[in-house]
């Protein structure tokens, strides 16, 4: 055995200690090689050394010192989710108001004469009367171009996505306040 | 799902209690290793507090399928190893220096004095000798029990290459061991368990809690 592979097989028997056959081959050199045998021994000196070492505790107020440094905003969301959800929200708000719209068309033929301090409340239901028409006039639109099905379903999935886009509301609302952390 | 899961999806979805339970658990780990890294309390001390912000700010690239442990240990070793190369030490000076006097020129501080024997101590300048490459991989070898498979993915290398590091870094510190005036300190181990410390702070990650 040349000695670089003494050398190498140094490390391999620090790794595996168990392995006997690799020892007896080191120690079959190293009887023979002064230079291998006292490398041999500096090398397990450093390797108990290293092996005793101590281990070293933080500081007691650690975690309360991370903590502090903490963002008081929350790690990044999934931008397209959010980016949906804000579409979807507000469209559906969009939708609403349309059909409230349509709602006060049917509701005023109601007010069809203005009564002594009518002026301004004949005003004003001109005003929503105009509106309204104008909103049964996209809601006819809408409905001889998409069925009625699908409008359904388009409805059901912003009322979800109006949740998380609350949620997501919600959340910077938080984020934006104090953080309240105490060391667990 | 052990309780280290559900506190790592719960921060994720931005529960900074949930982080905070992380930040207790391995602060063991994370210090020390930044503490063998830089070499003292302080720099151990803001080295480890960084690691959890990096850790913090990048929660939702984690990979579940990896080891937190590794992954947090990951961070931490590449922010010790940017400060190491920040402080523009000349490494090959140490080979111009008797080691004895390389060891012997920085008086430590009470606080630090406190922590340490005197065998920690010189543990401690020993490894400071060492380039930072180096350092990592004996740390995370002998500290921390790791694989050279293991050392090799955290710090973005080949097994070849620990291997190597690790071969190069045993001799240097033989140099430096056989050159110290006041070897003979060292005690023949204890054969019964030769290596007490050997992988200790991995049997604490292993003993989390279970949920």
């Amino acid at each position: 055995m040349h000695c670089a592979d003494a050398s190498q097989l140094m490390d391999e028997i620090l790794d595996r200690p168990a392995n006997s056959e690799l020892q007896a081959a080191l120690l079959a050199h190293t009887a023979d090689c002064a230079a291998c045998r006292a490398e041999w021994l500096a090398i397990q000196q450093v390797d108990r050394l290293l092996a005793t070492a101590p281990l070293v505790s933080p500081p007691s107020n650690f975690t309360t010192k991370v903590m502090a440094h903490l963002p008081r905003r929350r790690p990044a969301r999934n931008l397209w989710a959010g980016a949906l959800a804000l579409f979807a929200g507000t469209s559906f708000l969009l939708l609403v108001a349309v059909m409230a719209g349509v709602g006060l068309s049917s509701m005023a033929g109601l007010i069809d004469m203005p009564g002594s301090g009518g002026a301004m409340l004949l005003q004003l239901s001109s005003a929503l009367i105009r509106w309204a028409e104008a909103g049964w006039e996209i809601r006819r639109v809408v409905l001889s171009l998409i069925p009625s099905g699908v409008i359904a379903l388009y409805a059901l999935v912003s009322l979800v996505a109006i949740g998380m886009w609350l949620g997501l509301v919600a959340g910077v609302q938080g984020a934006l306040q104090p953080a309240d952390m105490h060391d667990p | 799902m052990n309780a280290e899961h559900t506190w790592i999806v719960q921060a994720q979805r931005g529960d900074q209690q949930a982080f905070a339970k992380l930040v207790e658990a391995y602060q063991g780990p994370v210090y020390n290793l930044a503490y063998r890294m830089l070499g003292n309390a302080d720099d151990a001390a803001d080295a480890a507090q960084e690691t959890f912000l990096r850790a913090y700010a990048h929660l939702a690239s984690y990979d579940p399928k990896r080891k937190f442990s590794s992954w947090l240990l990951t961070i931490a070793s590449n922010y010790c190893i940017d400060q190491l190369r920040r402080r523009r030490i000349n490494w090959v000076s140490v080979e111009e220096l008797p080691p004895w006097e390389t060891l012997q020129a920085r008086t430590p501080d009470p606080e630090e004095s406190a922590i340490r024997g005197s065998n920690a101590n010189e543990i401690q300048e020993m490894l400071n000798t060492l380039p930072p490459d180096y350092r990592l991989a004996v740390v995370l070898r002998y500290w921390y029990d790791y694989s050279y498979q293991d050392i090799a993915a955290m710090t973005n290398s080949t097994v070849s290459a620990v291997k190597s590091r690790l071969h190069r870094a045993r001799r240097m510190l033989a140099e430096v061991i056989t050159a110290m005036p006041y070897r003979e300190r060292h005690e023949p181990p204890d054969t019964e368990n030769p290596y007490p410390q050997k992988g200790a702070l991995m049997q604490c990650i292993v003993q989390m809690p279970a949920s």
